[in-house]
């Protein structure tokens, strides 16, 4: 049977069991919105850590990664922030997750509406969110699409291929909710790793046999690549202001990213966030190094320069320069990156659609008694309907996967870091503060990003954040907030936080004393 | 947590990220074992020290917080 035969089959089964699973929890997670949209805040530290990590590696880190590092070199790497976004989820996270708890949030917007004490922005947030969340979960699978034509070798048309993943994506999602979409993710998180051990093993023996990455690296020595080894890279893009507008674009705004924000409310203790404190960073060495190695050493050494369609060089390595099998599995790890974000975001928009918009403004605002059943039924048709969006959205097919969704979603997404950072952390950050800078910081990252070039090399993320912080700071400053805010908010979190850290430590310490007498 | 333990943590951070988004962009650039540039040996493997630090903090952190179920 020819290989492109087996590898289609290969994904037939792959997409049966992938639905398969989100629909054995189909009647149990119809009963309530806490459970479909939350897995009744129950995430042990291992399932949480593994869909968090895996739903910030994108089929963008993937594809994406290796390619931009085969372009600008290994400054590309500051993507992942020095693993920054580990410490943020442990920062901002604890707190969010307890006011989560207090409050019952489930969504950014349940908890930005309430920080900031107005419907009118909680809408507003809910609608940007849901409306960039398309384009990025668009690119996930066309970035599938693309890899299951080569793969095939054209056996699998590129429509059939996105049309396939996006039904399976949006009915996995259907099918189970958040627990089903955890799991699932532990599951790729496993897959995905595996698969680029297996990848660098095989391309390494296969095709430096002598030397391994020694005798690869003598290789871009001679053939012209070498400069992809070191910042700024070969086209001078990673200086220091290319490495830090980067880590923002990649890494530290990832927090506030809908589908991560929403993972900061489903941990079941506070016990996962003393383990992700350790344990998110090393999970992303783990798996970005062998991405890096790909794109930093393999691919020029194996490839030369000047490859014409880098956005495919991890494709072209595992078909055109590996057996079906090593090809079958890379393809399974792009599902597995791509599946895991486009998922996870779905859901988010789904969540976000369904409590923030038709929950709030249908029924808590007209002080009607909800039916958590209906909210799920809702959600499940909003999922519907954002499927065939996005099934639109990948038929046009954007031309680099990397530029359009970083030039689209992240800014975008990164545009409630201060006010999320602001409301947690600052007292006197208020409603007209908050709506000022998040408005102005989209105006800012549309027109840097689309009419004029952002100036002093920054991105334009990063002048979008500043003013936005700005204006968040200046304006809270000239205005008040309800004391009844400061005290749920602040009051309330502190005196969980630290008066009984103080009675904790302070009984510790009477219990020694006593002992040493 | 006493207040020395939180400033040496916090900067440790700074410390941290100003060599990783800034000094590796400066940094010579020489192979170490014969393969790997030292920039690309400290962004990939800088951040397992920044894990241990982070994880001994936040463990006394959250011995702090026995009284949160």
């Amino acid at each position: 049977m020819k290989p492109a035969i087996l590898i289609s089959l290969g994904i037939l089964v792959y997409a049966i069991f992938i639905v398969w699973h989100g629909f054995r929890s189909f009647k149990s997670t119809s009963e309530s919105s806490e459970k479909f949209f939350t897995a009744d805040r129950g995430l042990n530290p291992f399932v949480l850590l593994c869909t968090t990590s895996i739903s910030v590696f994108s089929a963008l880190a993937f594809y994406g990664a290796p390619s931009g590092i085969y372009k600008d070199g290994i400054g590309f790497y500051s993507n992942t922030g020095g693993m920054v976004a580990a410490l943020m989820f442990v920062v901002v996270g604890y707190r969010l997750w307890l006011l989560g708890r207090e409050y019952g949030f489930t969504t950014p917007v349940d908890y930005l509406r309430s920080r900031y004490y107005s419907d009118g922005y909680g809408l507003f947030v809910s609608a940007f969110l849901i409306l960039f969340i398309v384009p990025y979960v668009a690119m996930q699978l066309v970035a599938i699409g693309d890899a299951v034509v080569v793969t095939t070798d054209g056996m699998v048309p590129y429509v059939i291929a996105v049309a396939v993943g996006t039904i399976v994506v949006s009915l996995h999602i259907i099918g189970g909710g958040m627990g089903s979409v955890a799991w699932m993710d532990t599951f790729h998180m496993c897959l995905g790793f595996g698969t680029l051990i297996t990848l660098i093993v095989y391309l390494t023996m296969r095709y430096f046999p002598n030397g391994g990455f020694a005798e690869a690296v003598q290789i871009m020595q001679q053939n012209g690549t070498f400069d992809i080894l070191s910042c700024p890279g070969p086209n001078g893009t990673f200086n220091w202001k290319g490495m830090i507008s980067n880590a923002l674009t990649g890494a530290i705004a990832t927090v506030v990213w809908p589908h991560i924000f929403m993972r900061t409310f489903v941990a079941s203790s506070k016990e996962n966030f003393r383990q992700m404190s350790w344990a998110m960073p090393l999970s992303y060495v783990l798996v970005y190094s062998p991405i890096v190695i790909i794109g930093a050493i393999l691919a020029p050494a194996i490839l030369g320069p000047g490859f014409e369609k880098p956005d495919n060089i991890v494709a072209i390595l595992s078909t055109q320069y590996a057996p079906p099998f090593i090809a079958f599995i890379s393809l399974l790890c792009l599902f597995a990156f791509g599946v895991s974000t486009a998922d996870s975001l779905l859901l988010s928009a789904s969540a976000m659609a369904s409590r923030d918009i038709y929950l709030h403004h249908v029924y808590e605002l007209k002080g009607k008694t909800s039916d958590s059943k209906q909210v799920v039924k809702f959600g499940r048709l909003v999922l519907l309907l954002l499927m065939i969006i996005t099934l639109v959205i990948v038929a046009l097919k954007p031309a680099s996967i990397t530029d359009y969704a970083y030039k689209l979603s992240s800014p975008f997404f990164a545009q409630i870091l201060p006010a999320t950072l602001f409301g947690l952390f600052w007292k006197r950050a208020s409603k007209e503060g908050a709506i000022a800078g998040t408005v102005s910081g989209l105006l800012v990252a549309i027109v840097l990003t689309f009419f004029v070039k952002p100036p002093f090399g920054f991105s334009a993320l990063v002048w979008a954040l500043v003013v936005n912080t700005l204006l968040l700071v200046v304006v809270s400053l000239c205005t008040k907030v309800p004391e009844e805010i400061t005290a749920k908010y602040h009051t309330r979190i502190d005196s969980i936080i630290y008066s009984g850290a103080e009675l904790t430590s302070l009984t510790d310490a009477t219990l020694q004393a006593v002992n040493q007498k | 947590m006493s207040k020395t333990v939180t400033i040496l943590f916090v900067l440790f951070n700074i410390v941290y990220f100003f060599i990783d988004y800034v000094l590796v962009t400066v940094l010579p650039n020489p192979l170490l074992f014969g393969w790997l540039p030292l920039q690309l040996g400290l962004l990939l493997f800088f951040p397992v020290i920044a894990a241990i630090v982070w994880g001994l903090y936040f463990n006394a952190f959250f011995n702090t917080q026995k009284h949160v179920k």
